[in-house]
């Protein structure tokens, strides 16, 4: 009811007209306007929002050109509204789940550059994510992606035969609680555990050098932390791919560990874990009984309470906002702040960047939907930050893992994770 | 028009338009060409494929959406990714008989892009690069398939502008431009797309390719590229497009103005204009638009025109636009209000949400834009709206003036309404635009400016440019595409509805 006065309201301007008209004629405006959208709507309730499906369908696509997987592909089947508009026809039975159908709903990175454009305020991969997940209960998920799934759900990470743990290289050792064995830094600092480091899978197997740095600058700081001694995936690489029971699994097993770990504060060096705790997980009726934080912002914290003193780094980096940082968390100044800190440290601008930054073509799990598509995207955010300088500073592993990826070829890229930059300032 | 109901593996939908009904054995052997010419990836013939080109931004393509029907199905979609191909692809058409509809980013609203034979969809996206820009020239060269955003941020990031800055900007592209003759918001100073027009590169319907001139200005017998400006995709596929730029502007000041009649907002524009004063941007919104965009945030508004000006470009030249259109403004009883509404048409002029708020509530709502001269302007402004109010069903008719210029205005005009009993929404929409098209035909006024023929309008075509002149388009139209294979039903192949 609320919704539909709202309606209304924003709709004054016509009240002088519609109160011209004769009662007949007023009675079936507003009988069209409350009720008449039932009708092109499913019978079946299932997970998509058809609603707002359908509103970004009939739109006339005016993200599309900020929609890094289209500037790859360039057919209108993967422009955002003719996803929904598609996805609409799927909902309500006028198309079947066909393999190039579905293809359609999972090109898709949900790196959100379509929302600073919408006028629905939409992120088209969120309304896409409700779609993944009838598609999931159809049983008509791609095959190489249900494979996927299962690897999480045997491995508990997202690679076969990944690790779980932080070893001693990443500067942490075990750490004793009276419920459970955690892992600490390790310094001669009293430990409590008020702050728990969550890395993720990708730090822990590809980029632990993060959470060295990361950890490192928490011992420098006093910071009592742990982490936990078997991490699993957050679960969002399940909730991207339609398996929403998979994934609340995920999030009520972290969601106790967290809790059992007793720390008040979760440091996350991936901002999609931080999304997934701070967003998903209560989404999906899960709670996070502490502040979750994105190492960036945590960092900034020690710093301004003076518990950390940024050193110099001489050199002209360019700074690459991760799209789930800038955009979901909306943490686009505290890393600017963070490096401005850092003494002699000379920081450009790509021409797209805070909230319109673009993806590095990993976002929503789009490494494995469409690893093809993901390298090009990739090629194509290198190119706008290294217009700038080679030297690129980022904020998620995940960025990090596909610009690497992309400099094997060897093009004198470096990058580096926010963390490892401060504490080389420091060393 | 049919209705076919197709009913296959759980796919049900009606199509509108029928298809190309050319043998399976023709398809096959279409399919293999294309194949060959582009490569197997770049050649589609899957129905999701065919089901997301087989519309544009039409109205009642959007009411079909909901209905479960589809406007037309093309038998094929091709993305060519130089001229070359798209020859080859035309001369393949030729010898088959088959339609090629170019396609751009479907944001038209008249169904230009929609294919009513079926046929092959020519994707231009493929075709998308900035060739050069020549900066001692101040020339752009690019191709059809460039998205107006990424040019325009392009540009920009150069420190030029191309300032063709149409509500569509975000969604269209420049061959879509050119093919309908496109104007932006910052037209009053900078033009519309035929303005900015220098030369072109087109394939011609038997294949050939035409490549015209770059050149200022020239006196070489009639101007053959210009014929595609507004060809909709009738007379060539645009391959390559020579446009003008400008050093981005230095300076911007923003200024509004509110008046208590209609005539002395537009007596104030057309006083600022003939003095040689062109702001970048002018807008004029009657009584209902004035409350419907600014009311909410400014209560000075009620009841008043509102007319907001962009004035953009050296500094010294912009303080005297600002200068003579305040004075000539307070000269016509205008009261000065500022850059607040400037700015809040500058944070809203993107929200395209209506069509799609509306039509799932059956709520019936159209835009259109046509233009006159100066000394017919009220008359055309009143008789449109009057026409429009008239069809029973319609609950609001107004027009803000869109874009102004030394001899007249176009007027953009909002319709919006629910049927009468009886009467289902495609007729009703059918109703509406009759009377407002014969309305602005015995006005005088011409009956678009910006948004093309298309399906919708074509039917008006023989009217608006007279017996000869329609009989010479359509004598062109015949003699360079005999096979009548380049996008049928549109323009002089579109006199039916």
């Amino acid at each position: 009811m609320m919704e539909k006065l709202e309606m209304l309201k924003k709709y004054g301007w016509i009240m002088d007209a519609l109160s011209k008209l004769p009662l007949s004629e007023k009675t079936r405006l507003v009988s069209n306007f409350l009720h008449a959208k039932k009708k092109y709507m499913p019978e079946r309730e299932g997970n998509a929002n058809v609603d707002y499906i359908l509103k970004c369908g009939l739109c006339p696509n005016m993200c599309r050109f900020d929609c890094p997987v289209l500037q790859v592909i360039k057919t209108e089947t993967v422009s955002p509204a003719v996803k929904s508009r598609l996805a609409y026809h799927l909902e309500t039975g006028m198309l079947p789940p066909s393999e190039d159908l579905v293809k359609a709903i999972y090109d898709c990175c949900n790196c959100g550059s379509c929302q600073p454009w919408c006028p629905f305020d939409f992120i088209v991969g969120d309304l896409l994510k409700g779609v993944r997940e009838d598609i999931a209960e159809m049983g008509k998920v791609p095959g190489h992606l249900l494979k996927f799934k299962e690897l999480i759900e045997r491995e508990h990470t997202i690679y076969e035969g990944g690790r779980k743990s932080l070893g001693r290289e990443s500067g942490a050792k075990e750490h004793r609680t009276n419920r459970k064995r955690f892992v600490r830094a390790s310094t001669g600092t009293v430990f409590g555990h008020d702050v728990l480091y969550f890395a993720g899978c990708k730090v822990i197997n590809k980029r632990p050098q993060v959470a060295h740095a990361t950890l490192k600058l928490m011992e420098k700081a006093g910071v009592r932390c742990v982490t936990l001694p078997e991490e699993w995936c957050c679960g969002v690489p399940l909730g991207n791919i339609g398996f929403k029971e998979e994934f609340k699994k995920f999030a009520e097993h972290t969601a106790k560990a967290i809790a059992e770990s007793g720390a008040k504060t979760v440091v996350c060096s991936c901002p999609s874990c931080a999304v997934a705790f701070k967003e998903l997980y209560p989404g999906a009726g899960v709670k996070v009984k502490a502040d979750v934080m994105h190492s960036a912002e945590y960092l900034l914290g020690l710093v301004k309470s003076k518990k950390l003193k940024p050193g110099k780094l001489e050199g002209l980096f360019v700074y690459h906002d991760p799209c789930k940082l800038a955009r979901k968390l909306e943490k686009a100044d505290e890393p600017r702040e963070l490096l401005a800190s850092i003494g002699k440290l000379e920081l450009a601008e790509p021409q797209f960047s805070g909230k319109e930054t673009h993806c590095c073509g990993r976002g929503g799990s789009y490494a494995t939907i469409n690893p093809g598509v993901s390298g090009k995207i990739t090629g194509n955010r290198l190119a706008e930050l290294m217009e700038v300088s080679e030297r690129i500073i980022t904020a998620c592993p995940n960025c990090e893992l596909a610009f690497e990826g992309a400099a094997s070829g060897g093009n004198g890229m470096e990058v580096s994770d926010i963390a490892e930059i401060l504490l080389k300032s420091m060393e | 028009m049919s209705d076919n109901k197709k009913t296959g593996a759980a796919a049900d939908y009606g199509i509108m338009y029928e298809g190309s009904n050319l043998p399976a054995e023709k398809i096959a052997g279409i399919r293999g060409r294309l194949v060959s010419i582009l490569g197997e990836e770049h050649v589609s013939d899957k129905e999701v494929d065919k089901i997301a080109y087989s519309k544009d931004y039409w109205p009642l393509a959007l009411r079909w959406t909901l209905e479960r029907k589809v406007a037309g199905m093309p038998d094929f979609i091709a993305w060519p990714e130089n001229t070359e191909q798209v020859s080859q692809v035309v001369r393949l058409a030729n010898e088959y008989g088959i339609s090629v509809i170019p396609f751009g980013e479907g944001s038209g609203v008249m169904g230009s892009a929609i294919p009513v034979k079926g046929g092959i969809m020519l994707d231009m996206k493929r075709m998308d690069r900035i060739l050069e820009i020549n900066d001692e020239d101040l020339v752009l060269r690019v191709q059809p398939g460039m998205n107006g955003e990424i040019l325009e941020r392009t540009l920009v990031h150069k420190g030029y502008t191309l300032a063709n800055i149409p509500q569509s900007i975000r969604c269209s592209t420049v061959g879509g431009w050119i093919g309908c003759r496109a104007a932006g918001q910052f037209s009053t100073k900078y033009g519309k797309i035929d303005d900015m027009f220098l030369s072109l590169e087109a394939v011609l319907p038997n294949g050939e390719v035409m490549r015209s001139k770059l050149t200022p200005k020239s006196s070489t017998g009639p101007q053959v590229d210009r014929l595609f400006l507004g060809s909709e995709g009738i007379l060539g596929i645009v391959t390559e497009v020579a446009l003008r730029i400008w050093p981005a502007p230095g300076k911007r000041v923003l200024a509004s103005y509110v008046f208590d009649k209609l005539g002395d907002s537009l007596e104030t524009v057309r006083m600022t204009i003939r003095t040689g004063i062109y702001p970048a941007v002018v807008r004029i919104y009657d009584r209902l638009e004035t409350e419907r965009h600014f009311l909410a945030h400014f209560k000075e508004v009620k009841n008043k025109i509102i007319l907001i000006l962009v004035m953009e470009g050296a500094a010294e030249l912009v303080e005297l636009e600002d200068k003579v259109s305040r004075e000539t403004a307070l000269a016509n009883n205008g009261k000065p209000l500022g850059d607040g509404p400037v700015q809040r048409w500058f944070k809203t002029r993107f929200n395209v949400k209506e069509a799609a708020e509306f039509a799932p509530r059956d709520v019936v709502f159209d835009t259109i834009e046509v233009s006159t001269v100066w000394s017919n302007a009220g008359n055309l402004y009143n008789s449109m709206v009057k026409a429009m109010a008239g069809v029973e069903g319609v609950i609001i008719a107004s027009a803000h003036g869109s874009h102004f210029y030394p001899q007249g205005v176009c007027f953009y005009f909002t319709f919006g309404g629910v049927p009468p009993k009886g009467t289902d929404g495609t007729e009703f929409y059918r109703k509406v635009w009759d009377a407002a098209m014969e309305a602005c035909l015995i006005a005088g006024g011409s009956i678009s400016h910006h948004h093309g023929m298309g399906i919708m309008r074509s039917q008006w075509l023989r009217r608006e440019l007279g017996e000869g002149g329609f009989n010479a388009l359509k004598a062109i139209k015949d003699a360079w595409d005999p096979s009548g294979i380049l996008n049928p039903g549109k323009l002089v192949g579109g006199e039916q509805k």
